[in-house]
Formats: structure tokens, sequence, C-alpha cells
């Protein structure tokens, strides 16, 4: 697979011309004069005005989330410190800790303020600055993404040191620029904060605009200082940035994207050995000179207390490079081993035990959400295709209701979310002995804690197979296993029935005998669990979507693993009969619909019951033609399947379906002004191929546009048009309308002009339509084309 | 230089690539991106934007090149009156055959809905939740689009490459029967 280099070279070619750049300046340049001056210091207020605007400039929900602190089961590792492997979310900002305290709004909690007055006249934009809580007790790690960790004091002395180190680099004075981690710490009765820009931007020189491109710096701000650590040699910032990593293990094979491995202790210790009898045993080269020129077939990265290695194999060659980065003490930054077939199989052996961390990616971003207070997942609960039902960040709002209709994100989302009980809060200091979560049924979406009812099979056997739940509160490392002890359908219409809810803490009242006793009244099928009132347990709790049942909830009970416990092997049995008799949930496959008619498309789902939403289109395709259409997606991992996806039965499939081209149908979403003119364009006859085009006004940037595909056997379209009073609109076509950054020549040809009077609806050809035109840009391209192809040669 | 011109700057060297390429997967003729490529940087420059971090700032670009991009292109998100968010029809004819790159050839011929969020989170690394905000989705339906995007890329890519093998053989079979 060359796709990986691929997007790196289109990316290259992506990049704005400098001369492009120079125009944006140079404008921005021009329109200085007319322009007030930045209101530097920034309040609450001016945000509240801002978030009015209608173009919503603040993308996440910031000023619930400020407060909040969390730790991250499994921190993903940063781009910086163990080189290359992005996963794409350490170079992404959520939100930033300097807005805690902005210089106007929030000096009281900031004893020292001197790095927050010291930042007030940044550029606005970004952001204060300061506001970090230093204490003498922890040295405090802020991710520009929010999250943050407090580590020991114990590796004050090496960090300081490395810190030293970077002040006795030139200082630069360029303009400020975001930190993408800051360290905060004391040495000697004085508080220092580092803050660590991002390496991938390099600045120029003294004033990075001046400078040289053989003078580029990375910045690292001490105290508000900007000292520049050589580009080309970014140790420096490398080991600052591997010392306060909380990262997590990634694994990344040649030709395929990256995993993030779920945290393994196992595999973890066996790499530290790994390294030590590497170190000891392997056969030292020269160094990086000993490196092959290709691209290494794996590697794998791993951070662990305060330095990250990564390790890069070449199969072919036998070679295998250990990269340290951090407080690593005497060890090599860098050293390769030739002859190392036995340390590349060793170290095969110890990728294969971990296992991807799939929901890791979610799970971060989840946690910078308000609400969010953990993660579950049930992995053996899956349909055929190995979709998991039950698999997303759980939230807890104030009050039971929100969370029925909204996703953990605070969008309205028609399945709701899974959330914890309102009344019993999970706090980074306590959660309750018994945390109880509800998320709906809905048996057409699948989604939430529907599929629960699948447990209550009149046998077991789906609860042997899936017999554990996994669950991490938002301040827990890495999910942890929840054995199943039960399950139970519970009749809320029936004045005695086992009120389960209310056993969030277990005390007089609520005595854990009690419930325990009610679990073994309840359950229509459990288990053998040994199960005591210093557990902590989890509750699971769904309505039942089925007719007849309404009032009847299906609860599942678990308990955590204790420490050292081996998984528990006790197999499920009937209990008792089940209070009711659910019908079970059936899946069905969706049927490739796109390029039927809509009669057709819906008479397929509803033969394989399944209903459907239509949206219609403006499109020159034949009025009625299914244009796209797609599951609703309920489920949060998805598996797509060639035969058609697994959809509940009774779920409505999307479908775009071609509403033709009358306007009148149709508005414009985009608040376009005006009146609508459907302008009809001729094409010449026997034309074939593939064409845009174009319609502008010839007074304004920006007009209508179609594309035309394939054009066989059409002899005209429609372009909508909108505005008011007389306008001139011309029509250009280009083809192969294909947007290549690589090819900037598009055969563009002008086509057809025409006079449009918006308000009595009508227009007029002016001159002719160049019929000809197509032809000869499709001849002239294809001979371009050949060119070039030749020229590569 | 001023202040607001170096911000200008810096704000233009990070994120020219991702704002010119989104411009380029969704625009045709190159002048006419280069004008959305200027309109967005000066908008910003103009518009005295306070962002809050540096995601909400990235935010605004990729929003607004968006938006700007969907002016410029604006008849074929004509919906039904009663339709709330707008889609893309076909923008990208499937004849390009330029052979530098299939891959961003094979992009091109995905519909905007797939084309957009494959393009933010492979080339540009952007998490789902971002993509998720500014294409106004929820962060289920922009896993699925990129899932569904994926397998259409690898059927178009197979396609581009077929193509393209035909070509070469069709080359070959010229050249043999010159030779003979």
């Amino acid at each position: 697979m060359k796709e990986k280099e691929n997007i790196l070279s289109i990316k290259k070619r992506l990049e704005p011309s400098s001369e492009l750049k120079r125009r944006v300046m140079e404008r921005a340049k021009e329109l200085e004069a007319g322009k007030k001056t930045f209101g530097i210091e920034m309040t609450t207020a001016d945000n509240t005005e801002i978030n009015k605007e209608p173009i919503k400039m603040n993308a996440y929900n910031i000023n619930d989330t400020a407060k909040i602190k969390k730790r991250f089961p499994i921190a993903v590792i940063s781009a910086a410190a163990c080189a290359a492997i992005v996963i794409g979310l350490a170079a992404v900002s959520l939100k930033d800790n300097k807005l805690k305290t902005l210089p106007t709004t929030d000096k009281t909690t900031d004893q020292d303020s001197s790095t927050s007055s010291g930042n007030t006249s940044l550029p606005s934009g970004f952001g204060g600055g300061g506001g970090y809580e230093v204490s003498k007790d922890t040295l405090a790690i802020y991710y520009d993404n929010g999250r943050e960790f407090d580590k020991g004091i114990e590796d004050v002395p090496a960090i300081n040191a490395l810190v030293e180190k970077v002040m006795e680099c030139p200082v630069l004075n360029g303009p400020d620029l975001p930190a993408e981690r800051t360290i905060a710490y004391y040495v000697d009765e004085e508080e220092r904060i580092v803050e660590l820009c991002d390496e991938r931007y390099p600045v120029k020189g003294s004033d990075y605009s001046a400078g040289t491109d053989e003078d580029l710096f990375l910045v690292i701000k001490v105290n508000g200082v900007q000292y520049g650590v050589d580009y080309n040699d970014p140790t420096l910032l490398l080991d600052l940035k591997a010392a306060t990593e909380c990262g997590s293990t990634t694994y990344e094979k040649k030709g395929s994207s990256p995993f993030v491995a779920e945290y393994n202790e196992e595999a973890e210790t066996a790499l530290t050995e790994f390294i030590a009898d590497i170190r000891k045993n392997g056969t030292l080269l020269s160094g990086e000179e000993s490196l092959p020129s290709a691209d290494c077939d794996r590697s794998l990265s791993y951070c662990q207390d305060n330095k990250c290695y990564k390790i890069r194999v070449w199969d072919e060659a036998d070679i295998l490079e250990v990269q340290a980065y951090g407080l690593i003490g005497e060890e090599p930054h860098s050293a390769v081993y030739g002859n190392a077939r036995k340390w590349i199989d060793r170290l095969d052996e110890i990728i294969s035990m971990f296992e991807e961390d799939t929901e890791v990616m979610n799970w971060i971003w989840a946690y910078n959400f308000g609400d969010v207070i953990g993660y579950i997942r049930i992995p053996g609960l899956t349909n055929a295709d190995g979709t998991q039902y039950v698999n997303t960040p759980v939230t807890q709002g104030s009050d039971n209701e929100y969370y029925l209709d909204h996703g953990w994100s605070g969008d309205e989302y028609e399945a709701g979310n899974i959330f914890a009980d309102y009344a019993a809060p999970v706090t980074e200091e306590s959660r309750p002995d018994n945390i109880i979560l509800y998320g709906k049924s809905r048996r057409d979406l699948g989604s939430m804690f529907t599929h629960l009812i699948d447990y209550n099979d009149g046998t077991g056997n789906r609860l042997n197979n899936a017999s554990v739940i996994k669950f991490a509160t938002a301040w827990e490392d890495g999910l942890q296993q929840y054995p199943i002890i039960g399950v139970a359908v519970l009749d809320t219409n029936s004045g005695d029935y086992f009120d389960y809810s209310g056993y969030s803490y277990f005390d007089n009242k609520h005595t854990f005998d009690s419930w325990m006793n009610s679990i073994k009244d309840n359950c229509t099928i459990m288990r053998d669990l040994d199960c005591n009132a210093d557990d902590e347990y989890l509750t699971l709790s769904t309505n039942i979507d089925d007719e007849n049942a309404d009032g009847y909830r299906l609860v599942v009970f678990a308990r955590k693993m204790r420490d050292g416990e081996t998984f528990p092997a006790g197999r499920f049995s009937v209990n008792k009969e089940s209070p009711i008799e659910i019908k079970p949930l059936e899946e069905v496959r969706m049927p490739n619909i796109t390029g039927m008619t809509e009669e057709q498309a819906i008479a397929a789902l509803e033969e394989a019951g399944l209903g459907h939403n239509i949206e219609y289109l403006f499109s020159n395709e034949p009025k009625g033609t299914v244009m796209d259409h797609h599951a609703p997606y309920y489920l949060p991992d998805y598996v797509q399947s060639p035969e058609g996806d697994l959809v509940s039965k009774g779920a409505s499939i999307e479908m775009s379906v071609s509403g033709g081209t009358d306007l009148s149908l149709y508005t414009d979403p985009n608040g376009g002004e005006g009146e609508l003119v459907a302008l009809t364009i001729p094409l010449p006859e026997g034309l074939s191929g593939s064409f845009r085009f174009d319609a502008r006004d010839i007074d304004e940037p920006y007009g209508g546009f179609d594309s035309v595909n394939e054009i066989k056997g059409m002899n005209e379209f429609v372009i909508p048009v909108q505005g008011s009073g007389k306008k001139t609109v011309e029509v250009t076509g280009t083809y192969n309308g294909c947007v290549y950054p690589l090819s900037s020549d598009i055969q563009c040809f002008k086509y057809a002009t025409y006079e449009v009077d918006f308000d009595a609806h009508t227009y007029t050809l002016i001159g002719a339509v160049d019929t000809e035109a197509p032809a000869k840009a499709k001849i002239k391209t294809e001979e371009e084309i050949a060119e070039m192809k030749e020229q590569e040669k | 230089m001023t202040d607001e011109q170096k911000d200008l700057e810096y704000v233009m060297d990070k994120y020219g690539r991702t704002i010119n390429g989104l411009i380029a997967s969704m625009l045709g003729s190159p002048s006419e991106r280069d004008d959305i490529f200027q309109e967005i940087f000066l908008l910003y420059y103009t518009k005295e934007l306070h962002f809050e971090d540096e995601g909400a700032r990235r935010s605004w670009l990729i929003r607004t090149a968006i938006n700007l991009c969907r002016s410029a292109n604006r008849s074929p998100w004509f919906k039904f009156r009663d339709g709330e968010e707008f889609d893309a029809d076909t923008l990208m004819s499937p004849e390009d055959r330029d052979g530098e790159s299939e891959l961003w050839q094979a992009l091109c011929m995905l519909k905007e809905k797939y084309r957009l969020p494959l393009y933010l989170h492979y080339f540009e690394e952007i998490p789902l939740l971002e993509i998720a905000k500014v294409m106004k989705l929820s962060e289920g339906a922009v896993k699925m689009r990129l899932k569904r995007a994926r397998e259409k890329l690898k059927l178009e890519l197979e396609s581009v490459k077929n193509e393209t093998e035909t070509e070469a053989e069709a080359h070959e079979r010229e050249r043999e029967y010159l030779i003979h």
C-alpha cells in the first residue's frame, strides 16, 4: 500500500504557494488603514458576543468543561515524544487551559499573576497564557487539549536540568506562539512555567518573519521568555516532551494505520525487559549511518514514567533501532542493533499481546465534555458482523430525562445516551457503591441498551458468551472488568417490585443483603458469583420496547473484578421464568437500492422489513432515481458488510432521491437571495464523456454550478441560478472537471451567454452556443495528458 | 509588521495547507480556488475574531472554507423546502488521467459528503468530533461516512488503477504492433 506516501506527497502539493500567501499579506496590509486596532483585553462578554455571530466559532462547549480535571485511562502519545507516530490526537487542541484565567476576568484565583499579566500584551487570538496552578508539591503538566496531569516532584531536578539547557539557547523575539504543552513546577522557591510549542512549527531567526530558512528554531518559553532550540536538532524539546509524556503504546506497521494499544501490564513489563535485554546483549552497530534508507517495516512506541521509546524494525536487513527520549540517563538517543532476528521475533510476540483499543479515540475526546463521566462497552454482545451494540461514553446529567434524547456531546439524538443516575454523583473523589446506568431501548434502532434484551434468552447462552461488561469512570486507569451476576425482568407496575434504583449506596435502609437477596429472587438468569458489601457494582437498566411490556424493566447486575481475582468461570443458568415473554430482536440486511427508482427501492425495503426516509435533491439525473442510501447508524461501531449492512428490522433507511430539475420544489438552504431561474442549456448531439459546467453572473465572482457526468444521450441539462433584476450569465465548461492540484491547466471553455431576467423568470441566449467547444476541449485535454505522461517517462 | 499581520502569517503557515487542500477538494478552477483562499484569510484578518483555543480557530477556518466553497458552488445544494441540511451532489467528474496520484483522483470522485470527512480526517488528521462539529453532524454519522468513504475510495482506487492498467496495456499493444 502506498496510500500513505501518496497522502504525504499530495499534502506537499496542497501547500499554498508562497505567491498566494504573499498576495494575502499584501491585501491585509492594504486593509490595515481602514482597520480598527485589536482589542487586547478579552472579557467574557466579548466571548458571548462572538458566540452569537452567525458563524459559530466556539467549536466545543468549553466553558462547561474548563474546570473539569479528568484523568485519561490511556493517554495517547504525543506526536513529538516518539517522533513520527501521530494518530491525529495529539495534534489537536480541544480546549485550552489558558481559558481558565483570562487576564481581565479571573485574576483572583491566580495568586501570582506575573505570568498572566506578562502576557496581556499578546496579539489577540493567542489566548492569555498563565493561570496555571503551580504547586510546590507537584509537577503539573497541561496539554493544550485540556488534559492535565500531576506528576510527583521527584523528576523536577532532572527536568529542570533540561530547562536550564534550554535557557542557554538563543532568545527569540517573535510573536507569541500557542503552547502545545505546559509544565509548571517550583525550583528554589521560584516558580517555573515552561511552555513547549508545536515542533512542527519552527520559527525563523530573531524575528521570525526576518531570518533565513537555515535559521530555524523551535520555541520553548520559560517564564514567558522565548528560547529557540535548533530545528535540525530538536533533542532538547523531544526530551522535555518525553519526560512529561503521559502516553500509551502505539504500534505501526508499514502501510497500515497505527493503532493505540489497550493498556496491558504484562506486555509493558515485557517491553521493559526487552529493552534491557537488547541493551545488554544486542549487537550494536556504529550508528545512524547503519540504518537502512527504506522505511521501517514495523514500529512500536511506548512511554513509561518519564521516558519514551520508539522501536523500529527492518526485517530484511535484520536491523532493529531503539530510540529513547526523556530522562534517559546514560541511554543513547538512538541505538542501532544488527543481527537482530531474535529480538525482532520477541518484539512481534510482545506486539501480539497488545489489543487494539478502538474506542480510545472516542474516549479521549468524550472526556472533554462536561457530563461525560465514563465509558462502557460490552465486548461479547455483538451482531453477526461483529458490531458491538454497547460501546459509548457514559454521561451523568442534572436529571434522568435529558440524556434520553441527547447524545453524549449534548446534541439531540433520537437514541439518547447511556447515563448514570443523577442522584448518585460519580466524581473524581468518589463513586456510589453501585453505579446505576440507564439506556433507552428502541427496537427499530437497536441502540444503547436495546440489545440487553438478548440476554433474557431463556437459556443463558447469550450471557455465557458475553459475560463481562467493560466500564471505567473518567478517573480510572483503563476499562475495568465487571463480570455479570445476572439479568432480571421487573414489572414496575406491581406494588412490591424490587426497586433496584434505590440501591446506589448501601445503607441501613437499603442494605447490601436485602439487595443481594432481591437479585437472587428476581433474576431470570444468573450465576454464582461471590459478592460482598465491600465490592463495587454496576447496574444497567433499560425499558423493554415491546407490546404489553409497558412498565417492565430489564436490569443487568455486575460486580467489579477484585484485585488479583481470576476471571469468574461460573456458567449462567435459568433461575426463574421470565414474567413476560419478550419478542427477540431481529436484524435484516439492507438491500442495495442505489440506482433503483423510488418505487422499486421502497418496495425492496418493505420486503426486507425496513422503512425509509427520503430526501429529494436537485439533480439532472432522471427524477425519482435513488442516488444514495445508507442505514441510520445508531450503533457506535458499525461493521459494514458486502452483503448489505445489518440493521434492526423496522429501521428507516435514509435515501437521497433525485427530485429532478423543477426549481419550484427547492429552496436555497445557503440563504441565497433573489429569484430562482432554471437555466436550461442544450448539449451538442453525440457528445460523450464527463464535463462540468459553471454558470456565473459576470458581475459577481460566484454563480451557479453543476456537473454533468457521463454525457450520453442527454440533450440538455439544467443549472439553477439565483438573483434579481437582469443579469448576464456566462456558462463555462471544463472537460475532466476533477479538481486536481497537480494539473493547473484545466481546459476551460466558454460555452454560452444568457441574459437572465430574474423577476420575469425568463432568459434569452446571447449569440450562439459554442457547440464545438466541448469536443475540442476534450481532445486538447487528452493530448496534454498524453504529453505529461510522456514527460514523466 | 503589526501583530495582527504576524498572526495572519502564522495562521496561514499553520493552516494554509489544510485550507488549500479543502478548497482544492471542493472547487474546480485554480483561480477560483486562489480567490477563496484569499477571501478566507482576509476574512479571518478583518473580522477581529477571538478564539478560545486553537481548535476553535481551526474549526472556524474549516467551517468558513466549507461555507465559501459551497456558496461558490451554490446550485447543487438546492433541496426541497423542508430539507434542513444541505447535501452535495456529485461534484467531481470521474476522469482525470494525470497518473501521478490515483489516490487524489479517487478522492475527487467521491461525493462531497464522503470526500470532506475523508480529506479532513486522513489528510489533515482532524479528529472526528471536530469534523462532526464543522459538518454539523453527529459523530456517529461522521464515522459512518468515513467508513463508507473508505469503502468507496477503495472501489474508486481499484477502478482508477484498472483504467491505468488498461491504458498501459493498450500502449503496450500499440508498441508491439508498431514493432512488428
